[in-house]
């Protein structure tokens, strides 16, 4: 299954969601009953009824005790799930992808119709992508820029790297990739990128940026 | 010039001949931080804070993690404009440093409104930008903010996520104001929490530099004078209200108050609303300070006042005695919702207030003043909570005494019953400024004591005297004489004029028929005859109206004679 939801305020989740959650096959709720049994089940250090899911996210504020966050962050680590930690005090989203995916994210941001885009891009198969929930639709925009910023800096230090120092963002390639791309991009890793690649790749990337607007 | 950068790793700036390390900061959100704005108004707080009051100018990378859409730097820029303790240096230049262009960042932030304002610079990640802007610095080209007000009333903040609900927003923000006027130390736990969050939330920062808020207590303004016992019921009691209501009434010993102390998270609306009632039942206050949003689903869009659950509390509160004096806390400010919840039994209301309308200080001082002034003016009405009681218990009385026979006892019982109803009536209707509503109440009680006293009574034409009941028990000419009760002789009329008054026939009622009192405790029959007196004098014009305690001591004997009857 896709997604587990931890959450002990069922009000709120009707109340915020945008859609009816409880009608997505892909979606597991554990609220009430449930949520008090796998609380009990985390803290005896069974993780056992999360292994199914690809992501999971859980109300913060309800995993009041930290061991249990730390647990969840630990097993999402180990077993490279996505994390997804929401709460109604958190002000601004942080994303991070360091071997999985982790979101901090507000509950109403977690609720709203991103969770939808999110559950529609992984149903057609792709990689479960925690950046749609943060930024929707734009999600890529926010790939794009770093990206961007990467190269200018590079670039303003006339630094000598390799095709594999852009770090490009395997989600993004295809958007980035034409005639004056492609060599960089679909060719050895480990080949230097002149000054010319350079150029073209930023001069790709400020149309991609530009369009996605 | 003193000149600062701050980054992610993310800038070319950052070589030592452009930038010296001192001169560096990485803005580096650790894994264990889960909320950027205590972050940055930490770092504000600390040394970084304290680097940036010897600062000139100050250059941010506009995104400040690898997400770059998150534009850290934006957000930190809103801060350092709006942190309080940074004085004068809040309104240091900042020049953001990014390949977009101010437009771009323009459609992509969720909060661009700084971009546009004075002492806002952006330069492209090259050299020759830097250099430049630096020489336009030291030609004093690059200005500070100078207009705060300008800047202030140009930038839009918006609430985070979910506290788009005007309720939570309005709740906290009134919070901080009425602890601050009632001059409340912040360690308080909960209020330390709410002021805790209040300092670090950004969206906060931006109100309270919108609309600043000093304590000035004049807190003998907020002597409340009456006595009585306030029951508060609010969801967010432990965020802090709870704390600043007792140091409020603190301010009034004769007022007892107490809040329901539950939680109310993830309770179903039915098991609030029993709560409520449970605990309204327990302490009996005279008053109760509701709020109408107690449940999570009272926060759904479109939902209609009535629909709410406060709104429900309200009504069930109304049913246990109608007098108990409830005031609406509520940070809805819709008059139509008021009246709505007013033709419920609403007897006042005080609004939380918002940043969205009455911002001053004054505001907040009078509004403090005025709940005082309406927890005064409710609670002289606590004795309606009594005198509506005691009715209902005569009313008890009656369905005790009621019979299934259709015979002139039951006609009587339903009379009563109805002549009760009326004097409930009458009680809700009072008005302390009004006097003749104490007077309708009180003659509405005279009457139906003289329909007791009109169905007992007995003529018997055999031998000219008059008898109590179909029993005939012996009517005697009670009278009172200095507080002396004497019974006097069997009443045998002298003439055709001759007959037992209100109070002989009251007095026998009590003393003989009912036996509610006896030769040796006779203050319910002092009690009749001082209400006989009081209301022939007003009849009479030799007296304006009814107290208050001539209302109490006629209901009290109201109740006693109800719970006399018999067939």
């Amino acid at each position: 299954m896709l997604l587990a939801i931890l959450e002990d305020r069922m009000g709120r989740l009707a109340r915020m969601a945008t859609f009816d959650l409880k009608k997505r096959p892909e979606i597991k709720i554990f609220a009430g009953g449930e949520f008090t049994h796998i609380l009990a089940e985390l803290r005896k250090g069974n993780t056992n009824m999360l292994q199914e899911f690809d992501s999971i996210a859980a109300h913060r504020s309800a995993l009041k005790d930290e061991h249990l966050i730390t647990q969840l962050e630990t097993f999402c680590q180990n077993n490279k799930k996505n994390l997804i930690l929401f709460s109604g005090s958190i002000t601004s989203g942080v994303f991070r992808d360091q071997g999985y995916q982790f979101l901090l994210i507000n509950s109403k941001d977690f609720y709203s119709a991103n969770l939808e885009l999110f559950l529609e891009d992984t149903i057609a198969g792709k990689k479960p992508n925690l950046l749609i929930l943060q930024f929707g639709r734009r999600w890529k925009l926010s790939l794009l820029l770093y990206l961007r910023n990467h190269i200018v800096v590079f670039s303003n230090n006339n630094e000598l790297i390799r095709v594999s120092d852009l770090a490009i963002n395997s989600q993004i390639i295809n958007d980035l990739t034409d005639d004056t791309t492609k060599a960089l991009l679909t060719g050895n890793q480990y080949a230097a990128v002149s000054p010319d690649q350079m150029r073209s790749l930023r001069s790709r990337l400020d149309y991609v940026i530009n369009t996605t607007v | 010039m003193k000149k600062r950068l701050i980054h992610n790793n993310n800038t070319s700036f950052n070589r030592k001949d452009l930038f010296p390390l001192t001169e560096q900061l990485v803005f580096d959100l650790p894994l264990e931080v889960t909320d950027v704005d205590k972050y940055i108004n930490d770092l504000l707080r600390g040394d970084f804070g304290k680097d940036l009051m010897t600062a000139d100018i100050v250059f941010i990378k506009v995104a400040l993690s690898e997400n770059y859409l998150e534009y850290l730097g934006i957000r930190l820029a809103y801060h350092i404009r709006l942190t309080k303790h940074l004085d004068a240096k809040a309104n240091i230049p900042i020049v953001f440093i990014a390949e977009e262009d101010i437009q771009f960042i323009g459609i992509t932030c969720a909060d661009p409104s700084i971009l546009f304002t004075s002492g806002i610079y952006r330069i492209s990640e090259n050299f020759d930008s830097l250099k430049k802007i630096l020489q336009e610095m030291t030609q004093g080209v690059i200005k500070p903010l100078t207009d705060k007000q300008r800047f202030i009333d140009s930038v839009v903040i918006n609430p985070p996520a979910n506290y788009s609900s005007h309720h939570s927003i309005a709740n906290e923000w009134s919070l901080l104001r009425w602890s601050k006027v009632l001059d409340l130390s912040e360690e308080n736990s909960p209020l330390k929490a709410t002021k805790e969050n209040i300092d670090n939330l950004l969206y906060y920062k931006y109100l309270l530099t919108k609309y600043p808020v000093e304590g000035e207590p004049d807190k003998a303004k907020y002597h409340i004078d009456s006595k009585g016992k306030i029951l508060y019921i609010d969801d967010e009691w432990q965020k802090g209200w709870d704390i600043v209501l007792k140091a409020f009434f603190k301010l009034s010993p004769a007022i007892k108050f107490s809040s329901l102390e539950t939680s109310f998270k993830e309770k179903t609306e039915a098991e609030i609303l029993e709560l409520c009632k449970a605990e309204t039942e327990k302490i009996e206050p005279d008053l109760i300070i509701l709020d109408l949003r107690l449940s999570d689903t009272d926060f759904e869009m479109g939902k209609k006042p009535r629909e709410m659950t406060g709104c429900k509390v309200l009504q069930a509160i109304k049913k246990i005695n109608p007098c108990i004096k409830v005031i609406i806390f509520t940070a809805s400010n819709k008059v139509w919702n008021l009246l709505e919840l007013q033709k419920e039994g609403a007897d006042g209301f005080i609004l939380k207030e918002s940043p969205e309308y009455g911002t001053d200080r004054k505001t907040t001082r009078t509004t403090i003043k005025e709940f005082a002034d309406t927890v005064k003016d409710l609670l002289q009405y606590t004795f309606l909570k009594r005198f509506y009681s005691m009715c209902m218990l005569a009313a008890g009385e009656l369905v005790k005494k009621d019979t299934d026979e259709a015979n002139e006892y039951r006609r009587f019982i339903n009379e009563l019953k109805k002549q009760l109803e009326i004097i409930r009536s009458s009680l809700l209707l009072i008005d302390l400024n009004k006097p003749s509503t104490i007077d309708i109440a009180f003659l509405g009680c005279y009457n139906l004591m003289e329909q007791v006293k009109n169905y007992y009574l007995r003529y018997d034409k055999k031998d000219y005297a008059f008898y109590l009941g179909l029993d005939l028990e012996i009517l005697k000419r009670y009278s009172v004489t200095s507080n002396k009760l004497s019974a006097g002789e069997m009443f045998v009329p002298n003439d055709r004029n001759d007959r037992p008054s209100w109070f002989t026939v009251q007095a026998a009622l009590f003393l003989d028929y009912f036996r509610i009192s006896s030769p040796s405790s006779y203050q319910d029959v002092l009690n009749l005859k001082s209400i006989a007196d009081k209301r022939n004098e007003f009849v009479h014009d030799k007296k304006t109206g009814f107290s208050i305690e001539d209302l109490g001591m006629i209901i009290d004997l109201l109740y006693k004679a109800c719970g006399g009857i018999k067939e």
